[in-house]
């Protein structure tokens, strides 16, 4: 028989190892729900830092429109709109990179990034005359023919266009005739025919009124290729009477404005097509091209429309083939016609452009708000108007933390 | 003293034995039970943490997306196509793992082989995730008057254009004990939700 004795201890022993194995246990769980825990907890703070970073970026874009509208330039608004968590950053001539950074103090961190783009300055699309020129070695040869004008600065639409056509090229202006484009009834009334205020008209032969430089002030008065109010601006004296406060400035305006144009030119030229050799445009092709030294640009079809920038090349318009939009040109950029084609919108160049007999037939230049607006809105790819555009929203995981 | 050291009856070893039996059944039980619960258990687990990861993988390509469209090789018009701009300072990789140049437009395909999740991105295909049986693009919502909010649902077919600023995403995971089951999940388009609203100017809290 067993001694009582021989048992004892034993009840303890079990008990013991039994406890062992329900804290093994124990353990095993508490692990479990701990892991649970950081995971859900990590998941969460991800999304709080993905929250703040967002919050900042929003916080920045409004920035950067605010101070747009009040009329801050692109380095007032990366000074004024940047802080310790966003960055603002140049990463194309009229954009800016936001960076925005959300951390935690535990360490979870997300960066969140946008593209932010300039608009065009809707300064630039809205010239004051249908055709200007600044610059001493500016010429005009209007057409031979008085049946229309060379440059017509009376705000028109393109032939077959009526107010609140999407697309203004679907009446096709140039299979119309690009001669008796519509007047714009809501149009603007202040828009010269041409402002040359350094350079000189050419005179053809055989027009027989043209002599002087003064202000033409209408349709029938002096040079009869030019309409608007006043048709006619080739004089500083008379820029700085319609532009200036007095004769002084007008060689200061002119500069500015060539300064101005330049800058703008070279904006928008960032954002052209540039090709290798001659550019042929499809009918009702649109968009910004840059035509380079030496290159030619021409429509295969009637119409096109857009912005051309002539930075040394050539537009040659033929037949009554009609470009609605911009042309911008600098460093010898010029037009060549034949037949009676027609641009409209406007014609704005700093300098050596516009050589002599480079307009021939019934060619004109059509002031154009409405097409002006038209060219803007391609050109900055977008209907916000004057603010500036976001895209490329960018979100990437910089560093994920588990501390707890 | 001889009679009482002797051992059970007959009929005591069968009440033990029938005892034992009954009690091992038991326990037996128990432990297939234990067992089934444990694998369901694993497999909840894991198909959870696939479902986290594609999750995971799919949200940020869809949140910068600038077009989300059904896989165009799908003539039932399953699975999802992502069409998204690379950054251009960081641009990243696509879903194959290959890095992004630049600034690049992005295309992503998703399809289901056998049960897989598979991407295809510039002529690359990897496996994003396993045990899957469906991944569709399901619904999407269009912003019609530019406010950057949703306004208009399209189900299936679903257009090829319009401005899209949330998508449905399906999930279909099989499960542990046969069937199937579906997951719905909603993503916004955030790069164009924010372009619109910026159009507007709207951007209050």
């Amino acid at each position: 028989m067993m001694n009582h004795n021989d048992q004892k201890g034993f009840a303890l022993i079990t008990v013991l190892i039994m406890q062992l194995m329900i804290g093994i246990l124990a353990v095993s769980a508490i692990d479990t729900a701990i892991l649970g825990m950081r995971q859900s907890s990590a998941s969460q703070q991800a999304h709080t830092a993905y929250n703040m970073a967002e919050q900042t970026l929003l916080a920045g874009v409004r920035c950067i429109q605010s101070e747009h509208s009040n009329g801050k330039d692109r380095n007032q608004i990366k000074n004024d709109c940047a802080n310790d968590n966003l960055a603002l950053e140049d990463v194309a001539p009229r954009s800016l990179l936001l960076t925005a950074q959300g951390e935690l103090a535990t360490g979870a961190r997300r960066d969140l990034s946008l593209l932010a783009t300039q608009p065009f300055s809707s300064t630039l699309f809205d010239a004051d005359a249908a055709y200007t020129c600044f610059g001493g070695n500016c010429t005009f040869s209007p057409p031979t023919s008085a049946a229309s004008p060379g440059a017509d600065g009376t705000d028109r639409w393109l032939p077959g266009q009526e107010a609140g056509d999407a697309d203004i090229l679907a009446q096709g202006c140039g299979a119309n005739g690009s001669h008796s484009p519509p007047e714009n009834p809501n149009g603007k009334d202040d828009k010269a025919g041409i402002i040359i205020p350094d350079g000189t008209i050419v005179e053809s032969n055989g027009n027989g009124n043209g002599n002087g430089n003064g202000n033409g002030g209408g349709s029938s008065g002096g040079k009869s290729q030019f309409e608007g109010n006043p048709a006619i601006v080739d004089t500083p004296e008379s820029y700085a009477d319609n532009y200036g406060e007095d004769g002084e400035l007008a060689h200061e305006a002119t500069e500015r404005a060539e300064i101005e144009l330049s800058d703008q030119i070279e904006i928008l030229a960032s954002t052209a097509e540039g090709s290798e050799g001659d550019i042929s445009l499809n009918e009702s092709e649109t968009g910004i091209w840059l035509v380079g030294d030496g290159q030619t640009l021409s429509l295969s079809g009637k119409t096109a429309g857009g912005t051309i920038i002539l930075d040394g090349g050539t537009l040659e318009l033929s037949g009554n083939e009609c470009f609605a939009g911009l042309v911008v040109a600098r460093n010898g950029g010029s037009i060549t016609t034949s037949g009676t084609p027609a641009i409209v919108g406007a014609v704005l160049q700093v300098a050596g452009f516009m050589q002599r007999d480079s307009l021939q037939g019934n060619s004109s230049v059509y002031y154009s708000s409405a097409v002006l607006g038209w060219a803007q809105e391609i050109a900055n790819n977008l209907d916000s108007g004057d603010k500036w555009s976001v895209s490329n929203f960018d979100q990437t995981v910089v560093a994920k933390s588990h501390e707890g | 003293m001889k009679q009482s050291a002797s051992g059970f009856t007959l009929i005591e070893l069968m009440i033990a034995m029938l005892i034992g039996l009954v009690v091992s059944a038991g326990a037996i039980q128990m432990f297939q039970h234990a067992m089934t619960q444990t694998n369901r258990a694993n497999e909840i687990q894991r198909t959870q943490q696939t479902l986290l990861a594609t999750i995971e993988h799919v949200i940020p390509r869809i949140r910068t997306a600038s077009v989300v469209s059904p896989d165009p090789d799908d003539a039932n018009g399953n699975g999802l196509q992502i069409t998204r701009t690379a950054s251009s300072t960081n641009p990243g990789n696509n879903c194959t793992g290959a890095p992004n140049t630049a600034g690049a437009v992005v295309v992503e395909r998703y399809f289901i082989s056998g049960q897989d999740l598979n991407c295809e991105s510039n002529g690359q295909t990897a496996v994003v995730a396993f045990d899957i049986v469906s991944f569709n693009l399901n619904r999407l919502y269009e912003d019609t008057n530019g406010d950057g909010r949703g306004d208009t649902t399209h189900t299936k077919p679903l257009p090829n254009s319009g401005v899209m600023v949330g998508a449905e995403i399906t999930i279909e995971q099989p499960l542990v004990d046969g069937g199937s089951r579906i997951i719905p999940m909603h993503i916004a388009l955030r790069n164009n939700a924010l372009a619109n609203r910026n159009k507007r100017g709207d951007f209050s809290p």
